[in-house]
Order: structure tokens, then C-alpha cells, then sequence
């Protein structure tokens, strides 16, 4: 176990890499947003408040961070005798906790987003539309959810990187972009947009924010392993 | 060490052994250790403790117990009885070898002996 | 002795291009072995085996008494300091030796401050802005400051130059003196290290050549010179790994079975000497090379 804790604690040797950037990247986003929405308006002009895309580049910087954390870690992880399953619970446990204290702390920002009228300009920066709910522990899972989906595709192409290198990186894409597109195709051919809209509408926020990702989570999560169980560093 | 002298470990012993001949390693002194050796020779410990288990073997160490090898009594005089008895193989045998590819008869020889005696 | 780690029938095949065959060997513990062979013979191959870093395509690796593929238990007691470690783009010198200080239980602090002193490495440093050479110090000081029961060292000295090298050598067997353990050093600088080995581990083209006590090997090969014909009749009913000759004078690299044969040789007015290791090592190499066909392959990485 305590291997295991060590395999985390070596992510957190540079926590300015590690936790700075990602705040760096959504507070530099927010700062723009917050000048925007001051100087024109924005958010007064939309109807219930204005709302940007912003925070996802905190959950995408957190996912390429992932992707270092597994590229530029396993092979000094190894290189220092942790096995490749003591490195990726270390990796995982860093995830989770991770995840949790960022919901936390989105949801204590969108709590203060509320309370502020959306930081004076009517800005719904760290909780935007639908990922809004008005209740704290219920904002925790909303905005920690999809950041755990986040680590895990992270992790999940520091594996692929590693394991079968540039190629199996470009094969990751050309792959996730014939099954997505097959799937929409799927749906077009059967005329099932509208059945799997209503059937999206039809679920609470709480599934799709917190459900969805962490069925995408444990099954990402058990590809990685399956892919890490023999990686070279 | 130099490796086309043989074996490290009898270079070792060799040179140990030296030490007790001209009187820089006496007798009941204590004979370095297998650190010491290894880190002045820059050779493995294994190899320098072979060299010093060979002159204990010999008689011509001997181990005080926690304490280090000595250097034992009488050693000094079995290794000169040793190293004289050697002598001719050692040294005789490649003069009189080169002398003989050169022509030297062994009367030319000894009187270059007695002339090398005198000037010394 | 006991056995640190056992190779038994390894062999190693990526894609139909074999790295070891059939290779079985013993680490004894307390040891200084030297790993030797060319560039591709199979070394770094086999110590990803002995750490775990690949599973062999059959035969059996144990280190101690177990099988160290994902044994944490194990790799806590082996440290593999191999040529060109990557280390992450933001660790600072301090924070690999850190690193480091958590995970070898074994691990002497004293000994890495002295180390860091010796070879000129700032903690501070980012490590990505040291030389190759310093970048190769780190995984040394790391390497002997681990104290681990089985420390494997593949060509660690890349970039340093001789007198860090030499610093190298001098501080591994200074503090092996003193703290013993089982050491693997894998390199092709042999004359450099050749003292400093009790066993040496000859590999060539994923086969075991050599594997012996370094000592006793120097002893199994006279270099023989003298006339031609007294060399080619001594060389008669030995193995000759190498002959030279220049006009009527001939030099060979003939296998022996003892101090016999070097009275032999004298005995035929031959000059006999013990051949140095690395001149053995590249004998060796030749000679089972002119056996087999001659082809070079790289080992992939």
C-alpha cells in the first residue's frame, strides 16, 4: 500500500505542473470571459444569464495532463522498480482524489457564481447551463463526474502512447472517429435523433454528468490496465 | 593491476609479499585489509581476499579474529628460503636463454657478473 | 554461494528475430559480474528480464526465488539504472533523488549528498538542461546511493568522460567494500572495469559464451609469440581463437587447460602471457562469429 501511495506522491513531486497549469489555462479562460461579459454585456442580452464553454478548458488541460502523467511518469516510475500495477493504482488514486477535490472546488465556485449574480455580469463561467444544479453535493458529482472522465481518457492515451507509440496514437484516432462516426450514421440511417434526444432529455443531470462518465471511467480504466500489463518504459 | 601478469589475486600476494621481504611489512605488523587493497589496487574485494587467503594458506598470514590479518613470525625468512629457491627458474633460466641466442659463453657471463658486483 | 537471480532456458524472440536463446545463468549474491558483448548481443534484453521490464517467450527468470514480472515485493530490491532513463520533463535533480529515497528501502542519504558533491550535480538543476554525461551521473548516483540487494548497471557512463567514469568505479567499489551486494555491470568498456569483476557473463548474438570467474577466465587463454612454426606446433591440439604473423614471427590467442600449457609453451621457446579479458572478450567474439553466419542484428528497444 504504501508503494502505492509513493506511486502518487511521485505525481505531485511538481504540483505546479500537476495542479497549477490546468488552473492557469481555466483562469486565464475565466479572466477573458469575466472581461468580455463586463465590457458587452454578453450575459444580460441571453436569456437566463450567459454561459461560455470555458470550464472545459480546465477538464482538457486536466486531460492532458493525464497523458504526461502516464508518458513522461511510467518510465521513470519503472526505472525506480514500481511495478506497472502498483505505478497505475498510484495514477488511479491520484485521479479519483483528484477529481473529488475539483468537484468540490467547482462546486464551491459555482456557489459563488450564484451568490454573486454570476460575478456581477451575469457570467455562468464554472457552472454553465445545464451543468448548474442547486445543490452543493449534487454540484460536487456534476463537476467532478466528467473530471474523472477526463483523467481516465487521459491516462487512457498516456497508455496508447506508450505501449504502441505515434502509431497506435494515430490509430486511437482514426478508431474513436470511424466508431463515432459509424454511430452517427447508425442514428441518421435508423431516423433515431429525435428518440435519442428525448431520451437524453429524459435523464436527470446527475446521470448524464456523473453516470456517463463514470461508465466511461471504469471501462476506460480497464482497457488502460489491460493495455499498461505489458508496456515497456 | 596488469593483466598479462597473471592472476590478480597472485599479483596481490605477490606484492604482499615483497612488502614482508625488504622489511616494509614486519613481522607481527598488521597486513592491509581487503578494503584497503581493493580500493588502492581498484580491483573487486573478492579478488584482494583471495590474495590474502592465499598467503594465509602459505603460513605466511595469519588471522587475529575481529582484528585483521598479521603478518606471522618467520615469515619473512620462509619467503626468502621460498623466492631463493625460485630464483634460478625465474631469472637464471631467461639470462642464460638470451645469452645462449647472442653467443655469450657462461665464462663471458660470470665475468659480467663479477664486473656488475664490483661496480656496485 | 546463494542464488540472487536464476535465468533458466530463457529465450526471448520479438518477431521472429530471436534477443536470447535457451540462455541459463546464476547471479551469485555478493558479486561484481560483468555483463560483456557487442552492441545488440542481447544484454539490455536480459535485464529487463531480470527487472521484470518484459516476460520471456519461454524458459523461466526468478530473482530472489521469485519471478519479479509485477512483484513489488522483489523490484523493491533491485535497482536497474539504464542508459539514457528518461526522466519527466520538469524534474529537477533533487526530485529524482527524492523519488529515489522513497522507493529503496535501503536507500543511504549521506551517501547520495556525497555522490551529488562528487560528480558536480546541483539538486536545483532542471534535468532536462544537463549534458548527456550529467544526465547519466544522476541514474549512478541513484544506482549506488540505493544500496539495492541487486544493483544492474547498463552502460551507465554514456557521455562522462574518463575521469568521471574512473570516479565511478572508485565509488562503487568503495562503498560495495562496504556494503556488499549483487551488482551487474553491462558494459563494452572492458579494460576499464575488467579488475573490478569477480564473474564475467559473455553474450553474443543472444547466446551465453562466457560464464565465469573473471580471474580463472584469464587464465584459460595464453597470447603465445614467438617463431611461426614453433607458434602454429604449439597451437596443434589447442583451441586457437586468433593468429598473427608478421614474416617468420607469429603471435596466437590459444585456450588452455592450465599452468601446464604455459610451461609448454616455454618449453617450445615461446614468450607466454594470460590474456587480457577485453582481448578475450574479442577473441571470443570473432571466433564464435566465424562459427555461425555472419550477420549483424539490432535488438529492438
Amino acid at each position: 500500500m504504501s508503494r502505492v501511495l509513493t506511486a502518487a506522491r511521485l505525481h505531485l513531486v511538481n504540483p505546479l505542473v500537476m495542479l497549477g497549469i490546468p488552473w492557469l489555462v481555466a483562469g486565464i479562460s475565466f479572466a477573458i470571459n469575466l472581461a468580455l461579459f463586463g465590457l458587452t454585456d454578453a450575459g444580460a442580452d441571453m436569456e437566463g444569464g450567459g454561459f461560455t464553454a470555458g470550464v472545459a478548458s480546465l477538464y482538457i488541460t486536466v486531460l492532458i495532463v493525464f497523458v504526461q502523467a502516464v508518458t513522461q511518469l511510467l518510465p521513470f516510475a519503472m526505472g525506480l522498480s514500481l511495478s506497472r500495477r502498483t505505478f497505475y493504482l498510484g495514477t488511479a488514486l491520484v485521479a479519483v482524489v483528484q477529481s473529488l477535490c475539483y468537484g468540490v472546488v467547482l462546486a464551491a465556485l459555482v456557489a459563488v457564481e450564484g451568490a454573486t449574480g454570476g460575478w456581477g455580469v451575469d457570467l455562468a463561467f464554472w457552472g454553465p447551463g445545464t451543468m448548474d444544479v442547486d445543490a452543493f453535493a449534487l454540484q460536487v458529482v456534476v463537476s467532478g463526474g466528467p473530471m474523472l472522465a477526463a483523467t481516465s481518457v487521459g491516462i487512457g492515451i498516456g497508455v496508447v502512447m506508450k505501449r504502441w507509440g505515434q502509431r497506435g496514437l494515430w490509430a486511437l484516432i482514426v478508431g474513436t472517429l470511424v466508431v463515432l462516426g459509424g454511430l452517427a450514421v447508425l442514428v441518421t440511417w435508423l431516423e433515431a435523433w429525435g428518440d435519442l434526444g428525448t431520451w437524453f432529455g429524459d435523464r436527470a443531470v446527475a446521470t448524464l454528468a456523473a453516470g456517463v462518465p463514470a461508465i466511461l471511467a471504469a471501462a476506460l480504466a480497464a482497457l488502460s490496465w489491460a493495455g499498461i500489463r505489458r508496456t515497456v518504459p | 593491476m596488469n593483466e598479462a601478469a597473471g592472476p590478480i589475486f597472485r599479483q596481490v600476494a605477490d606484492l604482499i609479499e615483497t612488502a614482508i621481504v625488504d622489511g616494509s611489512l614486519p613481522e607481527e605488523s598488521q597486513a592491509p585489509s581487503t578494503n584497503e587493497l581493493a580500493a588502492f589496487h581498484r580491483i573487486n574485494p573478492a579478488t584482494a581476499a583471495k590474495g590474502l587467503n592465499q598467503l594465509v594458506a602459505d603460513g605466511v598470514l595469519y588471522k587475529r579474529r575481529g582484528v585483521g590479518m598479521f603478518v606471522a613470525t618467520g615469515a619473512r625468512e620462509q619467503l626468502l628460503r621460498r623466492r631463493r629457491s625460485e630464483f634460478a627458474d625465474q631469472y637464471v633460466r631467461p639470462l642464460m636463454t638470451e645469452a645462449h641466442k647472442l653467443g655469450i659463453s657462461s665464462a663471458e657471463l660470470a665475468t659480467m657478473i663479477d664486473r656488475w658486483a664490483d661496480a656496485r | 554461494m546463494t542464488a540472487v537471480a536464476t535465468l533458466q532456458d530463457v529465450t526471448m524472440r520479438f518477431r521472429g528475430h530471436t534477443a536470447l536463446d535457451e540462455v541459463s545463468t546464476v547471479l551469485e549474491q555478493d558479486t561484481i559480474t560483468g555483463l560483456l558483448g557487442r552492441n545488440g548481443a542481447g544484454k539490455t534484453t536480459l535485464l529487463q528480464l531480470l527487472t521484470g521490464h518484459r516476460v520471456p517467450t519461454s524458459g523461466r527468470v526468478e530473482v530472489f526465488g521469485r519471478s519479479p514480472f509485477e512483484d513489488d515485493g522483489v523490484l523493491s530490491r533491485i535497482c536497474f539504472v539504464k542508459e539514457g532513463q528518461r526522466y519527466p520533463d520538469a524534474f529537477r535533480v533533487g526530485d529524482a533523488v527524492s523519488a529515489a529515497s522513497w522507493l529503496f528501502p535501503n536507500w543511504d542519504a549521506d551517501l547520495a549528498d556525497r555522490l551529488l558533491t562528487d560528480f558536480e550535480l546541483p539538486r536545483k538543476r532542471a534535468i532536462s538542461k544537463l549534458s548527456r554525461g550529467m544526465n547519466s551521473a544522476v541514474g549512478i548516483v541513484i544506482g549506488l546511493a540505493s544500496r539495492a540487494p541487486l544493483t544492474l548497471f547498463d552502460e551507465p557512463y554514456l557521455g562522462l568522460d574518463a575521469v568521471a567514469r574512473q570516479l565511478f568505479y572508485d565509488r562503487l567499489l568503495a562503498d560495495y567494500a562496504e556494503h556488499p551486494r549483487t551488482v551487474v555491470l553491462s558494459t563494452h568498456l572492458i579494460e576499464e572495469i575488467s579488475d573490478l569483476l569477480e564473474r564475467v557473463l559473455l553474450v553474443d548474438r543472444g547466446r551465453v559464451v562466457l560464464d565465469e570467474d573473471a580471474d580463472a577466465l584469464r587464465a584459460t587463454a595464453l597470447t603465445v609469440a614467438g617463431p611461426r612454426a614453433a607458434v602454429e606446433e604449439f597451437g596443434r591440439n589447442r583451441e586457437v581463437l586468433s593468429t598473427e604473423a608478421l614474416g617468420g614471427h607469429a603471435r596466437a590467442v590459444v585456450r588452455v587447460a592450465g599452468p601446464v600449457d604455459e610451461a609448454a609453451a616455454t618449453a617450445a621457446g615461446l614468450s607466454a602471457e594470460p590474456t587480457p579479458l577485453q582481448r578475450l572478450v574479442v577473441e571470443l567474439a570473432r571466433a564464435t562469429r566465424a562459427a555461425g553466419p555472419a550477420v549483424l542484428e539490432e535488438v529492438p528497444r
